[in-house]
């Protein structure tokens, strides 16, 4: 079979994905990105619906029950595998910036972590 | 918000393609005192308010597919959503959603992700509207192939005659639209590249690019319109029959609809019905352009007095047959006098019909001869002793003779009988009375 090219996720989609690990519903999940960031990533409301319903049909997350007026969420095994992936790269790509802007080496880096 | 109850409509102007343009349109209104109450695809409904700058956003939302609900839990969700952040839902126009906010908020926008953003509008208007066109156009060539070369019959009523006309523009325009959408589809995905804003807030350019899509193919259907008015005034059986079912097939879709909207059903239901609706609509639009036109385009009634009329001559005189004789009369922008005149079966001589052409210049009755023996008939050889008898410009036959054609100036005449076409009295009789 072949395999999914490897891609980044987006800021906002990486957000979703570290929310999702535990269920929740859109208004709360666009909450939660506004506190843990502190504001700095904003997801309107259409984007984030539109994301989820992307996400849900790439199998990244899945409807884990559905109100009247609300579902909520919540991350699937896929999803958090690349959600994993893309935080390993994000440590990696700190790391390797770390060594030529602080001048610390690899492997002092790679202990701290 | 103070409101007085005062309401108008209003045609919307701008395509569901520049949905931000609409924002800007809507802003403008509120501060002349008109707040957007609810809206269609086709019009909005404005609301007396006092003068005031307001805050609008139309959001492109596609309601997910068919599961039986009036409406979905997404929809619901997502209306929460955006009245969670600030923006109050005023009402939905197929993927259009609108929102207003106070000017003293500053709600978050709903979209704050520009290539997201473009892959919803991408897949929910752009790409539909692409498809529409590149379906316009299949079915356009196809009607275009079928009505060129025009036959005889397509000059015989406005509406067909129009379309000689209609279709060859009506495709360009197709044609020149599915280009101009797909270059201002590309010049989006380029922004979107550059991380730009795709969607334009230029009402002016808007307007435009309304009239450019609407207004065209609007025009060119009044103009047909117009060709099936002529028709219809003029006792066009086959447009009529066309017009009553097109009736019966909008009175089917208002029926369908309020039934819908009564019984509370989803609105996908609705859709259905619609489509249904347009599907009747677009079948018996197409059966004027062929067969009910060509069969039963005919009317039977009093001949108009100008019109000559062969009555006497070496066949005998008919006078006081008159009333058993059935006259079928057409007339077009193009052919303005024919009628079809059958006499009683058993005459002696034999004659069973002729055929009255006059159109409006030699060169379309020449057009038209041609067509007629397109069908089946061809000229008398010039040595035919036919050619110095007939003081006419062109003389041809068809099966075994019995059907002449004569052409003289912009009048043609096809008769259809065992008769001797080189008889001087026939000959005297019909160049008298036509020519």
């Amino acid at each position: 079979m072949k395999k999914e090219p490897k891609r980044n996720l987006t800021e906002p989609m990486y957000y979703i994905l570290l929310i999702l690990n535990s269920p929740n519903h859109g208004y709360g999940i666009m909450q939660k990105v506004n506190e843990i960031t502190e504001g700095r990533v904003e997801i309107g409301a259409g984007t984030l619906y539109s994301l989820l319903s992307k996400s849900t049909g790439e199998r990244l997350i899945k409807i884990e029950s559905v109100g009247e007026r609300k579902k909520t969420y919540v991350i699937t095994d896929k999803g958090r595998e690349v959600l994993n992936e893309e935080h390993q790269r994000l440590r990696d790509l700190v790391r390797d910036g770390d060594q030529f802007l602080k001048g610390g080496s690899k492997d002092e880096t790679n202990r701290e972590t | 918000m103070k409101q007085t109850g005062k309401l108008k409509r209003i045609v919307w102007s701008i395509l569901e393609l520049d949905y931000k343009a609409m924002e800007v349109y809507l802003e403008d209104m509120a501060l002349r005192g008109w707040m957007l109450k609810e809206t269609n695809l086709f019009y909005a409904t404005f609301e007396k308010i006092t003068p005031r700058k307001m805050h609008f956003t139309v959001d492109v939302f596609e309601i997910p597919k068919y599961r039986g609900e009036k409406d979905p839990v997404e929809a619901k969700e997502y209306r929460d959503l955006c009245e969670a952040a600030g923006w109050h839902f005023i009402d939905g126009k197929g993927y259009l959603h609108f929102f207003y906010s106070e000017a003293e908020k500053r709600p978050k926008p709903i979209q704050t992700d520009l290539e997201t953003e473009a892959r919803i509008v991408s897949t929910s208007i752009w790409n539909r509207r692409l498809l529409a066109t590149i379906f316009g156009i299949f079915i356009l060539t196809s009607l275009l192939w079928s009505h060129f070369p025009i036959g005889p019959e397509d000059l015989m009523n406005n509406s067909n005659t129009l379309q000689t006309v209609i279709l060859p523009l009506f495709w360009f325009y197709l044609i020149t639209s599915l280009v101009y959408l797909s270059i201002v589809r590309y010049q989006i995905q380029k922004k979107v590249e550059r991380q730009e804003i795709f969607a334009s807030r230029n009402l002016k350019k808007a307007r435009k690019r309304a009239w450019f899509l609407v207004g065209i193919p609007l025009f060119l259907a009044v103009f047909y319109a117009a060709g099936m008015l002529g028709d219809t005034i003029g006792g066009n059986q086959g447009v009529i029959t066309a017009l009553t079912l097109a009736l019966i097939g909008s009175v089917t879709i208002f029926v369908a609809n309020q039934r819908v909207q009564k019984k509370h059903l989803v609105k996908n239901d609705n859709m259905v019905f619609q489509v249904m609706g347009i599907s009747f609509l677009l079948l018996i639009f197409l059966m004027p352009l062929s067969l009910v036109i060509a069969e039963i385009g005919r009317v039977q009634r009093p001949l108009p007095d100008e019109y000559p009329l062969l009555t006497g001559g070496p066949w005998g005189d008919f006078e006081e047959e008159q009333e058993e004789f059935r006259y079928y009369t057409r007339s077009s922008i193009l052919v303005p006098e024919h009628y079809e005149l059958h006499y009683p079966v058993d005459q002696p001589a034999g004659i069973f019909r002729y055929s009255y052409y006059r159109a409006i210049s030699p060169e379309v009755a020449e057009y038209l001869y041609d067509r007629l023996l397109d069908e089946g008939g061809q000229d008398f050889r010039e040595d035919h002793p036919l050619y110095s008898l007939w003081d006419v410009k062109r003389i041809g036959f068809s099966g075994s003779r019995n059907h002449v054609f004569i052409l003289q100036d912009d009048k043609i005449l096809v008769i259809l009988g065992n008769l001797d076409f080189t008889d001087e009295d026939l000959i005297n009789e019909v160049e008298n009375t036509f020519f």
